[in-house]
C-alpha cells in the first residue's frame, strides 16, 4: 500500500473507530511509526492525546497492549475513558485489586486488550509468567520520565522497567510522556534499553492561546482577597490548585460564602463516588470550577477551561505546565497564573523533602527493621526505604539516591522560583526549560512580563462568553420519584 | 462513600455505665476477643460490630480523647467514660437526627462494598433502559463488576431494569420522601449526576453527618429487604456476605458439645488448645440465647458466686473470686457473668 493509501486507510479508521475526523499533533506520526514496527518515545504535551496512539495501535492491529502506569488514579481514569469509547477489554491489574479477583484476571488474561499495570506488578512471577503467555503487540510506558532520577517525578519502581522489558522478549514499546528536558529523554532511552532504531516525536510544550502570569502577593489575606477578586472577572469554567487539601476545603467554603459560583473541592481525602459526582458535576457543566490538589486532572477531558490558577506555587515546572495544560484545549484564549507568596517558597520545600528520608532516618530504619515497618504505614519516606528495600537496593546506595533527588528537587525548585521572578517573556523561560531550541516572539496575550499588570478584559476580548443552561449543583428534582422516572425509560 | 462520622461516637455512651471506648473501637472494627464481645454484650454495643471495617483505630482514639477534652465524655481512673449532661444534650440531637435501624447488616454482610454494587446496578440498569452503551462508569470495583456481569448472564439486562425498578419502588414508598430522596442522590446513570453528601445536605439545611447515616441507614435496609424477601436480586447481595469464621467456629464447638462431646474429645478431635475450644464456648453463651449454661454451671456455683460477687456485673473481677478460684474457674466466672446479664436483660 502507499502512503496516500495508508494515510486514508488511518484516517478511516480513526473516524469509524474513534469518532474523529483529524488527528492531533504528533498522533499519526507515533501510530505511523509503530505500525513500521519501530519503538517510539513520544514527547507530547498535555491535551493532545497520547493515550489515543497505543489505543489506536491496539485496536487496529488486534494485538494485546500493555500499559505501565505509575499511578492508580490515572490507571482508573483510563480504564473508564476506554470503557466509555465502548472497549470492554480493559483491565488494572493494581493493588485495588483483591487476590482473589487478581488471580481471575491473571488466569484470563488473554481475553483482554488492554492491560494496564502498576509497575511494581511485574516483579509478581504469576504476573510475569500470565504477560509471558501473552503476544504483547505493543508495551507503553506511560509517564515515561518517571524513570530517569533526574527528573522531578522519579519512581523507583520504574528503574526495573528496561530488565522486565528484555524478560518480556523485547517487544515494541511506545514511551510516553508530556515533557522531558534532553538529559530526562537520555535516562529513558538507556535505562528503558530502547533499540538504537528508536523513533523520536516530540512536540512543543507551549500553548499559545494560554496566557501566562505570576503575581506576587504579600500574605495570605492578600492572596485570597485577590484569589476573589480574579474568580469575579475570569471567565468560567476554572480549576485552582492547591497543595494542601486543609486550605483546599477552606477555600472552597469561601468561595462558596463570597461569589456566586458553583464550586466542590476535589482531592485524594474524598471517596471514589464523591470525586466521580464531583467530576462529572464539572463535565456536565453543573461547577463553574473545581478546587483541587494535583489529584485531580488526570484523563479529565474538559475543552473549555478558561483559567488555571495556582493557590501554591508547583515544586516544579513540569508539573505546572502539565496542570495548566487542563485550560483551552479548545483552542480559544485561556490563562495561568500562580498566586505567589513567600511562604510557598517552604511549603514546596518541606513537602519535597519531606517524602524523602534523611541520613538519621536511613540509620535508624537500617538499625531497627521494627520501626521502618511501622513507620511505613504512616510516613511516605518510610515506605519509600521499604520499597528501595524490596528491589534490593542497599542503605549505602539509598543514601546517595536520596542525596541526589534532594539536590534534583532544590534545583527543581529554584527553577520554578527563577519562573515566578522572571523579568521577561514566561514562555521562552518554559521553552529554554525543555530545552526547546524555539524561541516566540513575545507579543499581547503571550504573557505577562516581570510584575507589570494585565487587563483581563483585553485577554479575553475575543471570547465568547457561552452561558449554560443546565442546573447547578443541586439535581434539579428533590421527588425521589422524578429521580427514578429520569433513570428508568419506562418500557 | 457514606460513613459514620466521629460524632457519632456519642450515641454510644451512657450518664450511667461507664463504658471501655476500646471496646467500641474493637467492635466497630471487627477486631474481636472473648472479652471485647463480652463487653460488648454489656454495653448492648454487639449490634454495630464491623459497623466501620476499615476504622483508622488511631484517629479513633484522638476523637475520643477530644470529647473528653470537650467535655462531652469524662474519663474514668479506671479508663471507662461517662457521658456527661453536655454529651446527653448533643446525643439527643444526633438521636433526633437519624440512626441506624438495622445496624446488624454490618456484622453479616460487606455493606461498604455493596453500597457500590448497588450503584453500579442502579447506573448499569439506568444506562440500558435508554439504550446507552457508552459512559463513564461510576463504581471503578472489579468484585462488584463481575457479580454484576454474571447475574447479568443469567438474566439479562431487562430483567434487572425491571426487578429493580419493582424492588426500588416497593421500598421507597414506605421511607420519608426526604430520606428517599437523599437515597436516590447517590445515583448515577441516564442524564444523572450524583450529588455529593455536602451537597445534598446544603441542599436540605441538615449537617453532612445526617445526610450519610441517611444513606448508611437507607442502603444496609435495602439490601436487607432484598435478602429477606428472597429477591431474583439477592444473590448478587449474598456474595457480599461476610466471613463470619468467629461465629462460625463457636457453632461448631456448641455443636459438639450439645451431641454430647466432652471439652477433652473436642480438644482431641479439633486439634485444639483447650484454652481455645473454651474461648468458643464463651463466645457461643454470647451469640446465642438458648445455650446449655446448665452443662458447665450447677446450681450450686451459681449460689456461691451470687454470694460472693457484688450485684454490679460492671464492677466484677476474677480476683473476687478469691479462695474458691480453684474450683471456679475463669471460664465458669465469665459464663456467669454471660449467664446474669442475659437473665438482667430478659427481665
Amino acid at each position: 500500500m502507499n502512503k496516500v493509501n495508508v494515510e486514508h486507510e488511518l484516517h478511516h479508521f480513526l473516524q469509524q473507530k474513534f469518532g474523529f475526523t483529524e488527528f492531533k499533533a504528533g498522533q499519526e506520526e507515533v501510530i505511523t511509526s509503530l505500525l513500521n514496527n519501530r519503538s517510539t518515545v513520544a514527547i507530547l504535551p498535555t491535551g493532545t492525546g497520547k493515550s489515543l496512539c497505543y489505543q489506536f495501535f491496539g485496536e487496529y492491529t488486534k494485538q494485546p497492549v500493555v500499559i505501565i502506569s505509575p499511578l492508580l488514579s490515572l490507571m482508573q481514569d483510563q480504564v473508564e475513558q476506554l470503557r466509555l469509547q465502548g472497549e470492554k477489554r480493559v483491565v488494572a491489574l493494581n493493588s485495588n485489586l483483591s487476590f482473589q479477583d487478581k488471580r481471575q484476571v491473571l488466569e484470563q488474561l488473554n481475553r483482554y486488550a488492554f492491560i494496564y499495570l502498576a509497575p511494581e506488578m511485574l516483579r509478581n512471577e504469576a504476573v510475569l509468567a500470565a504477560l509471558l503467555q501473552l503476544n504483547i503487540g505493543l508495551l507503553v510506558i506511560d509517564e515515561a520520565h518517571c524513570i530517569s532520577a533526574w527528573g522531578p517525578d522519579f519512581r523507583p519502581d520504574y528503574l526495573q522497567l528496561g530488565q522486565m522489558r528484555h524478560q518480556l522478549g523485547d517487544p515494541l514499546t511506545l514511551a510516553v510522556t508530556a515533557t522531558a528536558t534532553k538529559r530526562v529523554l537520555a535516562d529513558m532511552t538507556k535505562l528503558l534499553r530502547l533499540p538504537a532504531s528508536f523513533k523520536l516525536v516530540q512536540y512543543s510544550v507551549d500553548r499559545p492561546n494560554i496566557f501566562l502570569a505570576t503575581e506576587k502577593l504579600p500574605d495570605e489575606q492578600t492572596k485570597k482577597e485577590r484569589l476573589l477578586s480574579l474568580l469575579k472577572q475570569l471567565p468560567g469554567p476554572g480549576l485552582i490548585y492547591f497543595s494542601s487539601k486543609k486550605q483546599c476545603d477552606e477555600l472552597t467554603e469561601l468561595i462558596q460564602q463570597k461569589t456566586s459560583l458553583h464550586v466542590a473541592a476535589y482531592h485524594a481525602g474524598l471517596s471514589f463516588a464523591e470525586r466521580y459526582a464531583v467530576q462529572q458535576q464539572f463535565l456536565t457543566g453543573q461547577l463553574d470550577l473545581i478546587c483541587a490538589t494535583s489529584a485531580f486532572g488526570m484523563g479529565i477531558n474538559k475543552t473549555d477551561i478558561r483559567y488555571v490558577i495556582h493557590y501554591h506555587m508547583p515544586q516544579d515546572l513540569e508539573n505546572y505546565v502539565q496542570e495548566i495544560g487542563r485550560a483551552g484545549r479548545d483552542g480559544q484564549q485561556s490563562i495561568a497564573i500562580i498566586l505567589f507568596n513567600e511562604n510557598d517558597r517552604f511549603l514546596q520545600k518541606r513537602l519535597a523533602f519531606n517524602s524523602l528520608p534523611n541520613s538519621d532516618e536511613l540509620e535508624l530504619y537500617q538499625q531497627s527493621p521494627a520501626a521502618l515497618k511501622s513507620a511505613s504505614l504512616e510516613s511516605e519516606s518510610a515506605y519509600l526505604v521499604t520499597r528501595y528495600q524490596q528491589m534490593g537496593i542497599s542503605f549505602a546506595d539509598m543514601e546517595q539516591i536520596f542525596t541526589q533527588r534532594r539536590t534534583e528537587k532544590l534545583r527543581a525548585l529554584q527553577q520554578m522560583l527563577a519562573y515566578v521572578n522572571y523579568p521577561d517573556c514566561k514562555r521562552n523561560f518554559i521553552l529554554r526549560y525543555f530545552d526547546e531550541e524555539r524561541v516566540v516572539k513575545h507579543q499581547q496575550n503571550c504573557c505577562q512580563l516581570g510584575e507589570e499588570s494585565y487587563d483581563l478584559q483585553q485577554i479575553f476580548a475575543n471570547v465568547d462568553q457561552v452561558t449554560n443552561n443546565l442546573p447547578k449543583n443541586t439535581p434539579p428534582s428533590r421527588d425521589y420519584r422524578q429521580v427514578l422516572q429520569k433513570l428508568f425509560r419506562d418500557d | 462513600m457514606s460513613k459514620v462520622s466521629e460524632d457519632n461516637w456519642l450515641l454510644f455512651f451512657s450518664t450511667q455505665q461507664a463504658r471501655r471506648p476500646a471496646v467500641l473501637r474493637q467492635l466497630l472494627s471487627k477486631r474481636l476477643s472473648n472479652s471485647t464481645l463480652f463487653w460488648g454484650m454489656r454495653y448492648q454495643w454487639l449490634a454495630y460490630i464491623n459497623l466501620c471495617p476499615s476504622m483508622d483505630t488511631q484517629a479513633f482514639d484522638q476523637q475520643i480523647k477530644l470529647l473528653c477534652q470537650q467535655k462531652m465524655l469524662l474519663k474514668q481512673d479506671d479508663g471507662t467514660v461517662l457521658l456527661t449532661a453536655d454529651g446527653q444534650a448533643c446525643q439527643a440531637q444526633l438521636q433526633a437526627e437519624h440512626s441506624l435501624a438495622a445496624p446488624q447488616v454490618f456484622a453479616n454482610y460487606r455493606v461498604y462494598d455493596l453500597v457500590k454494587l448497588l450503584r453500579l446496578l442502579v447506573q448499569v440498569a439506568s444506562e440500558a433502559s435508554w439504550k446507552n452503551a457508552r459512559y463513564y462508569v461510576a463504581v471503578d470495583d472489579f468484585e462488584c463488576q463481575a457479580v454484576l456481569k454474571n447475574w447479568v448472564r443469567a438474566h439479562g439486562l431487562r430483567a434487572l431494569k425491571e426487578q429493580l425498578v419493582t424492588e426500588l419502588k416497593k421500598f421507597l414508598a414506605l421511607e420519608d420522601p426526604q430520606d428517599a430522596w437523599i437515597f436516590c442522590s447517590q445515583f448515577a446513570g441516564h442524564e444523572t449526576v450524583p450529588a455529593t453528601t455536602k451537597q445534598v445536605a446544603q441542599a436540605l439545611n441538615i449537617s453532612q453527618r445526617a445526610v450519610e447515616l441517611t444513606l448508611l441507614d437507607l442502603n444496609s435496609r435495602f439490601v436487607l429487604e432484598l435478602i429477606q424477601t428472597n429477591s431474583p436480586l439477592a444473590p448478587m447481595i449474598t456474595h457480599f456476605q461476610s466471613k463470619n469464621a468467629l461465629y462460625q467456629k463457636s457453632q461448631k464447638t456448641l455443636t459438639l458439645i450439645t451431641r454430647g462431646f466432652s471439652i477433652p474429645q473436642i480438644v482431641q478431635r479439633s486439634q485444639l488448645k483447650e484454652s481455645t475450644i473454651l474461648e468458643h464456648l464463651l463466645n457461643a453463651a454470647i451469640f446465642n440465647a438458648d445455650f446449655p449454661f446448665e452443662l458447665f454451671l450447677s446450681n450450686t456455683e451459681r449460689q456461691l458466686l451470687g454470694k460472693i460477687l457484688p450485684a454490679d456485673i460492671d464492677q466484677w473481677q476474677y480476683s473476687m473470686v478469691g479462695e474458691y478460684q480453684a474450683k471456679i474457674s475463669f471460664f465458669k466466672y465469665r459464663l456467669y457473668a454471660i449467664w446474669r446479664t442475659r437473665e438482667q436483660s430478659e427481665r
